[in-house]
C-alpha cells in the first residue's frame, strides 16, 4: 500500500488507495455529473496516467527486446 | 490392463496399423482419453527440454506485454461488446432434430457398447463417446456454440418424466459437479473406457441412473444447470464461442469475448469448476509421465496402498492448482492496491482460463478426431458388422506444429481476455497491468507443466 490517505468517491462510495485513480474513476464512471473542480482533478490525473503508460511502454519494450535476445542467445547455444 | 497409446502422429498411426494387423492381440489397446495431455507433441525434441519450457513460458509473457500496449479503452469495450444477431428460420424444428440426435446417440451407445463387435475400432458405441462426441462434438461446442442443452438425451428423457422438485441445498452450489467431473475423469484414466465396450456402456447406464434420478428428484431445470457435470463442462466451454442463443435470436461475437462478462463465475464453487477442467486435462497426462511413474513406484514401495494412489492424487493435485490460483488472487490485489474484495477479482479473472483449456482440448483431439472420423462413419453405416479394416485417416508429420498452434492461440485468448478483464475492474490502466501479473504468472506455471507433460514420454500409468 501506498503512504496517501484511501480516498473515497463522492458518488458511489468506492475507495481508492490513491487520488490519482479516484479522480479516473469519476471520469470513467461519473462523466455526466462532476463539479468544475473534480472535472479539473479528472484532466490532470488523465495527464499524468498517459505520462506513466509511456513510461511502462517503454519498460514493456526492453523486457520484449530482453526476452528477446535471450532467446537468441539461449537458442544459439543449446539447440 | 491396457497400453495407453499416445495419440501422436506417426507413432500412434503405427500403432493403429499394428492393432489392424494384429487384431487378435489388440484387445488391450487404447483407443482414446477424455481430456488427456498427450499427444500434440514434436516426435523428438531438438532442444533441450527446459529451453522448451522456458520458451513456452516466455512466450505467455511476450504476449502479456504485446497486449499491454493496448490502452485504449473505447476500442476493448468495441471489441468486447460487438455482435450481431441473426434470426434462425425454424429454430425448434432444429431443436427437435438435436434432440432425436441425442437420444438415438445414447441408445446407440448403449446398445452396442453391450451387444456390438467388442473390438474397440469397430464398436460403434466407443467411437461415438470417444471420436464422436468427446472429441468431434466438445470441439463444436467451443468453436461454435453450446448445443448441449438441445442436445442432451438425459435432458430429453428427464423431461418426461414426472418430477418432484425437491428443494436443492443451495449452499452446495455447483461442488457435485466439482466432485463430479474429477470422478469421472479419475474413473478413466483408471478403468480401460476406451478399449471395452461393454464397461463403457455399463458406465454410461451408471450415469443414466443417476441423472435420471437426480433430474426427477429436483427437477431437470435445477439438475442440468447446477449439479450435472457433463452440461457444465458444455456450459463453460459454450462461453468460449462466438454464437449464443438470445431471446431475440442468435447472437455472434468475436471468439471469448462473453469471459469477460461480470455474471458468469459468481462464486468460489464455480471457480473451483474452472480450475478443475483445467486440472483434470493436465492430470490425465501425468499420470503417463515416466516422473510419475517412479514417483507412483516409490510411494508404493514404502507401503501406500495402491488403491489409494490415484484418488490422492487428483485430489491433490487439484488442490495445487486451486491454491496457485487462490494466491495469485491475494497478490493481485496487492500489487493493484485495490479496495476490490478478492472474491471479485477471483471470480471475474477465472473465465479467462477457459480459453486455456479450449486450446488444449483442440490441440488433443483436432488430430484424433481428423484420423478417427473415417473409422466412425465406416463404422455407424453398418454397425452390426463393420468390415474388417476399418478406414483411418493418416495425418500429415506437420500436424504437430498445428497442434502447438492452437495451445498457442488459447493462451493468446487468455491472456486477451484477463486484459479487458483488468482494464474494466479498474479506473487506472497501469493498476489494470499490474493486477495481471500474478495471473499471467499462474499461467506460466500452468503451461509449463502442461508443455513439461506433452514433451515427455507417455507411459503406462502403473498399479491400474
Amino acid at each position: 500500500m501506498t503512504d496517501e490517505a484511501p480516498t473515497s468517491c463522492p458518488y458511489c462510495d468506492q475507495r481508492f488507495a490513491r487520488e490519482q485513480w479516484q479522480a479516473l474513476h469519476l471520469g470513467l464512471e461519473h462523466d455526466g455529473k462532476l463539479t468544475p473542480a473534480e472535472r479539473e482533478a479528472v484532466e490532470t490525473a488523465r495527464d499524468e496516467e498517459e505520462a506513466d503508460l509511456r513510461t511502462f511502454r517503454l519498460k514493456a519494450l526492453a523486457a520484449l527486446v530482453f526476452l528477446y535476445f535471450g532467446f537468441l542467445f539461449a537458442y544459439s547455444l543449446f539447440a | 490392463m491396457s497400453d495407453r497409446a499416445p495419440l501422436r502422429g506417426r507413432r500412434w498411426l503405427r500403432r493403429v496399423t499394428v492393432i489392424l494387423l494384429v487384431s487378435a492381440l489388440a484387445t488391450g489397446r487404447a483407443l482414446a482419453h477424455g481430456g488427456s495431455l498427450r499427444s500434440a507433441t514434436p516426435e523428438e525434441l531438438a532442444i533441450p527440454t527446459w529451453l522448451f519450457l522456458m520458451t513456452g513460458g516466455g512466450v505467455i509473457g511476450a504476449s502479456f506485454l504485446l497486449a499491454s500496449f493496448v490502452t485504449n479503452r473505447g476500442f476493448i469495450d468495441a471489441v468486447h461488446e460487438w455482435h450481431r444477431l441473426l434470426s434462425v428460420p425454424r429454430e425448434t424444428v432444429f431443436a427437435l432434430v438435436l434432440k432425436l440426435v441425442g437420444v438415438v446417440g445414447l441408445g446407440a451407445v448403449l446398445y452396442f457398447g453391450l451387444f456390438g463387435p467388442q473390438f474397440p475400432l469397430s464398436n460403434l458405441a466407443i467411437l461415438t463417446v470417444w471420436v464422436g462426441w468427446w472429441a468431434g462434438y466438445t470441439i463444436s461446442v467451443y468453436l461454435l456454440g453450446n448445443t448441449w442443452e438441445a442436445v442432451n438425451p438425459w435432458r430429453t428423457l428427464a423431461e418426461a418424466l414426472p418430477a418432484l422438485d425437491a428443494p436443492y441445498p443451495e449452499s452446495l452450489g455447483a461442488w457435485p459437479s466439482v466432485a463430479g467431473l474429477l470422478a469421472l475423469v479419475w474413473l478413466e484414466v483408471v478403468s480401460p473406457l476406451a478399449d471395452q465396450a461393454d464397461l463403457l456402456a455399463t458406465v454410461v447406464l451408471a450415469y443414466t441412473v443417476v441423472t435420471l434420478t437426480g433430474a426427477v428428484v429436483y427437477g431437470p431445470e435445477t439438475w442440468f444447470s447446477t449439479v450435472d457435470p457433463v452440461s457444465r463442462v458444455f456450459r463453460y466451454y459454450g462461453r468460449v464461442a462466438p454464437f449464443k442463443r438470445t431471446k431475440d435470436g442468435l447472437s455472434f461475437r468475436l471468439p471469448g469475448a462473453a469471459l469477460s462478462e461480470t455474471r458468469f463465475v459468481t462464486g468460489p464453487d464455480e471457480i473451483a469448476f474452472v480450475i478443475a477442467i483445467l486440472w483434470v486435462t493436465t492430470y490425465d497426462g501425468l499420470v503417463t509421465t515416466p516422473a510419475w511413474v517412479d514417483f507412483a513406484t516409490w510411494l508404493v514401495g514404502l507401503g501406500v496402498p495402491a488403491v489409494i494412489l490415484y484418488p490422492a492424487a487428483i485430489l491433490a493435485g487439484f488442490a495445487l492448482f486451486l491454491g496457485a490460483y487462490r494466491l495469485a488472487t491475494t497478490k493481485s490485489i496487492e500489487y493493484a492496491e485495490t479496495y476490490l474484495p478478492p472474491r471479485t477479482l477471483a471470480n471475474r479473472f477465472a473465465p479467462s482460463l477457459l480459453a486455456i483449456a479450449a486450446g488444449y482440448h483442440l490441440a488433443h483431439f483436432l488430430g484424433y478426431f481428423l484420423s478417427l472420423s473415417p473409422a466412425l462413419v465406416t463404422v455407424a453405416a453398418s454397425p452390426f458388422s463393420p468390415p474388417p479394416d476399418v478406414p483411418v485417416l493418416p495425418l500429415p508429420s506437420w500436424f504437430g506444429g498445428v497442434n502447438l498452434t492452437f495451445v498457442l492461440l488459447g493462451h493468446l485468448g487468455a491472456i486477451w481476455v484477463a486484459h479487458a478483464t483488468a482494464y474494466d475492474l479498474f479506473p487506472s490502466r497501469l493498476q489494470a497491468v499490474r493486477s495481471q501479473y500474478p495471473y499471467i504468472a499462474v499461467m506460466m506455471f500452468y503451461t509449463m507443466v502442461s508443455l513439461w507433460i506433452v514433451a515427455e514420454p507417455a507411459l503406462t500409468p502403473p498399479f491400474i
